[in-house]
């Protein structure tokens, strides 16, 4: 199964980029804590191509999902043409601050590499490419 | 997101259903801003019908505890949270920072 979407990069599209990954994680049968896991890592790699990868403005993302019933696995690769940035290299957040010093930054990324099993990243020809594996038991 | 504020016995309870991501978790932190303007200090937000949490509800939470930690009596609560959301909870740390209850089973 394939399927994909390429929308301006820019936060309010994530209400159609959320519609596009939980349609697809349904139509494969995803369980829940893979859908949740998926859709939450979606969202920080989503958000972060629109806050960072075109300071400019006027940029797209596209999003490929595919899924392969042999693995049962799931890939999400997303490919945007702005500043190059390798997010499997953002280093582990401090999680053992109190309160006051916590800062959420880093706390996405980290999140996307607990909830999916590989981040995968290549630039080429002036494009990032990221792609997020999930292996996924069925409903 | 919608979220529904009680009021019981000195507590406001902010029940939320829906998703708490980027786009739901600004309206969150404005009614919470309101509520603290208000001396509405001691918080629960009732996590039992929400389906989804990304670090843009993290950060908001964040942002209420350590509201919450500048101001004398003033006390956070996040409660009734299902096991997929405890382990966002658990992963990021946040259940040593914030009182955290599970769902009652």
């Amino acid at each position: 199964m394939n399927k994909s979407i390429k929308v301006p990069a820019v936060a309010q599209n994530w209400n159609k980029v959320y519609n596009f990954l939980k349609a697809s994680l349904l139509l494969v049968g995803a369980d829940d804590r893979s859908r949740a896991a998926v859709l939450l890592a979606g969202e920080e790699i989503f958000i972060n191509i629109s806050r960072y990868a075109y300071p400019k403005g006027n940029g797209t993302v596209n999003i490929d999902f595919s899924y392969s019933e042999s693995e049962r696995s799931l890939k999400i690769k997303f490919t945007d043409s702005g500043i190059k940035f390798d997010p499997t290299k953002v280093p582990a957040p401090n999680l053992s601050l109190g309160t006051s010093q916590r800062q959420i930054g880093g706390l996405g990324i980290f999140m996307v590499k607990k909830m999916t099993d590989a981040m995968e990243y290549a630039y080429s020809l002036g494009k990032n490419n990221l792609v997020l594996i999930k292996f996924i038991d069925k409903t | 997101m919608t979220v529904n504020k009680v009021l019981e016995s000195g507590k406001v309870i902010y029940e939320i259903s829906g998703r708490l991501d980027t786009q739901t978790a600004p309206d969150l932190q404005l009614m919470l801003d309101e509520g603290f303007v208000c001396g509405e200090n001691n918080i629960a937000l009732d996590f039992d019908k929400v389906e989804y949490l990304s670090s843009a509800g993290l950060r908001t939470i964040l942002y209420a505890q350590k509201k919450a930690d500048s101001l004398e009596g003033a006390h956070l609560e996040v409660i009734n949270v299902s096991p997929q959301i405890m382990e966002i909870f658990e992963m990021t740390g946040f259940t040593d920072m914030i009182n955290i209850c599970k769902i009652s089973e």
